[in-house]
């Protein structure tokens, strides 16, 4: 083990977070570390005693690699100080790869605007753990930021240190604050780790993530509970702030359709099922009507919505954009859920689960997970590369999930389809909502590229769940109009998938 | 319809429209539209494809158009 680098090595220091794993363990990462060009005397294994069983046994795994011992939280923080290094890698598993320096400081010396970065790793087999680029309402859900995290180390102090409260999830709770202080968070996006030495939930790892983003969101003011679905994966449920008024936009013709044996009127049934089973109740349903919508499905409607219902007319040719323009126009609530016809719901809290993550501070627009009529993934969130559009986890079979929890997490997505999407009825108007250049495909792609230009994101959530019957109600050609429309617009940032790149 | 909701849909076109072309002006400048990990994906793809054996074997093959096009360049100018 030698330093091939004396000027970059003299940069750089590494702390190993020794929780979790046998001193054994421990003095291989280190080993791994040190192959990787870092001086000994800049790499420190953190020992936290609460979470070990035998402190002296890591502390002696340490002295025989000849890199030091830092106790933690106690010492952290004055080591921090100390430093002379101008950037701090944190390795929390795995073994690093050899070539971790150039990639990681390359990087943050290329776009000195990063303050902190993570990036890929593989199994111990070899596939690929690739990970989204920083999504802070992902973040809240899963820690998916893997075994090393780099830090400017000027940026860690600016932001006070490690904070002791946050024992056992201080990188966690470090992105954290680190976004809220307005500072960059990237993605490195090449291994710079193999995962075989990677632990599970130990020494209250999982509780103290969950109470550090619970202290999180109320440092931000954000009433929510955070529920544990697994060990490192939560659901945060967001109270909603008020009680708003969100218009239900549907457009139809009408039409019918077998679904499951059953020969039905795909928005009456679809607006039964709102009406029965949701338990938001504040909603007003803008169905915009084609004028071949026959007498007996109005009658229908009116049966079902009473007062909340907004008929509002379509009597042009097809034109999807229009008719959801239209709708919005028509519609008078705070929020626009945008929805086809032929869907039906399946969670009773579709809408608040919707609301309350459109409600965070820089969500745009929020998607729901979408199954056809077999149970099957039609949408968790979409896709854009190579200038086109597709979906993620297209024909998962139900329950279905990557390693790093893509499917039970809310997290931010390149776009969310409109045959279900939440967006604030004042951003919609802002970006001029569905455009009419393109009035059957691709709409919605549009719609989410210009939420994403204003500086919101587009979130997926999959505990709003719902079918969707596609394709019975609409024609799925794309012609080479729309692409070229679509590509005139975005194509550029169309090009590569970095937010789900496991699905 | 309503001249009211009729001028409200009209606002919303002119707005897609200007920000439409707004963006295509966008993708026709120089700048980088991409953010630092998307530049580094990107390049990564593109020494990828080049890396490839298509890529490889296609230049082997467009080898005499290209330098028939080199040639002409010199003499033409």
């Amino acid at each position: 083990m030698t330093v091939t680098d004396p000027a970059l090595a003299a940069r750089v220091e590494a702390w190993i977070d020794s929780a979790g794993h046998t001193p054994a363990e421990v003095a291989r990462i280190a080993q791994a570390v040190l192959a990787a060009g870092f001086e000994p005397s800049a790499v420190s294994v953190v020992v936290d005693a609460s979470a070990l069983e035998d402190t002296a046994a890591m502390i002696a795994s340490a002295a025989s690699v000849g890199v030091r011992v830092l106790p933690t939280p106690s010492e952290l923080n004055t080591r921090l100080q100390a430093s002379t290094a101008e950037y701090l890698f944190i390795v929390r598993w795995g073994l690093v790869v050899g070539d971790l320096l150039p990639k990681a400081v390359g990087f943050l010396d290329r776009f000195p605007a990063v303050d902190v970065t993570f990036g890929d790793s593989v199994t111990e087999l070899g596939h690929p753990l690739f990970r989204p680029i920083f999504s802070p309402i992902r973040l809240r859900s899963n820690d998916y930021l893997g075994p090393v995290v780099v830090a400017r180390i000027g940026a860690i102090r600016a932001l006070g240190g490690f904070r002791d409260e946050a024992r056992r999830a201080q990188v966690l709770d470090l992105a954290l604050r680190a976004h809220v202080g307005g500072r960059t968070i990237a993605l490195v996006p090449e291994v710079l780790a193999t995962e075989d030495l990677a632990p599970g939930d130990f020494a209250g790892t999982a509780a103290a993530q969950a109470s550090v983003v619970a202290s999180h969101l109320e440092g931000l003011g954000v009433n929510a509970t955070v529920e544990e679905v697994e060990p490192f994966v939560r659901r945060v449920r967001y109270e909603i702030v008020g009680e708003p008024l969100v218009s239900i936009v549907i457009p139809t013709r009408g039409g019918r359709a077998e679904i499951a044996g059953a020969d039905r009127v795909l928005v009456v049934e679809a607006i039964r099922g709102i009406v029965e089973r949701s338990t938001y109740q504040n909603v007003e349903f803008v169905v915009v009507a084609d004028r071949e919508t026959p007498d007996e499905v109005v009658v229908a409607l009116e049966d079902l919505c009473g007062d909340r219902l907004n008929l509002v007319l379509w009597d042009a040719p097809f034109n999807f954009s229009a008719k959801m323009n239209r709708g919005a126009v028509a519609a008078r609530g705070e929020y626009l859920l945008l929805l086809n016809d032929d869907v039906e719901v399946v969670t009773d809290d579709w809408i608040e689960t919707l609301l309350g993550l459109a409600q965070q501070d820089g969500v745009g627009i929020v998607g729901a997970q979408l199954y056809f009529e077999d149970s099957t993934v039609q949408h968790a969130g979409q896709i854009y590369t190579g200038g086109v559009a597709g979906h993620a986890a297209f024909g998962w079979v139900g329950g279905r999930d990557d390693s790093i929890k893509s499917m039970s997490t809310d997290r931010e997505v390149s776009g969310v389809t409109a045959a279900c999407a939440l967006i604030g009825r004042e951003l919609y108007f802002e970006l001029g909502g569905f455009t009419l250049a393109l009035p059957g495909n691709y709409n919605d792609v549009d719609l989410n590229m210009k939420v994403r230009s204003a500086g919101r994101s587009a979130v997926f959530s999959p505990w709003a769940r719902l079918y969707h019957f596609e394709s019975k109600s609409r024609d799925p050609r794309i012609l080479d109009s729309d692409l070229a429309t679509l590509q005139g617009r975005w194509a550029r940032r169309m090009q590569v998938e970095l937010y789900s790149r496991m699905l | 319809m309503s001249a009211e909701a009729e001028l409200a849909e009209d606002r919303l076109a002119f707005t897609d429209r200007i920000i439409g072309l707004e963006q295509q002006v966008k993708e026709l400048q120089a700048a980088s539209l991409l953010s630092p990990s998307e530049t580094v994906a990107v390049e990564a793809n593109l020494a990828g494809m080049k890396a490839s054996p298509t890529w490889r074997a296609g230049r082997v093959v467009t080898l005499p158009v290209r330098v028939l096009r080199h040639i002409k360049r010199r003499v033409l100018g």
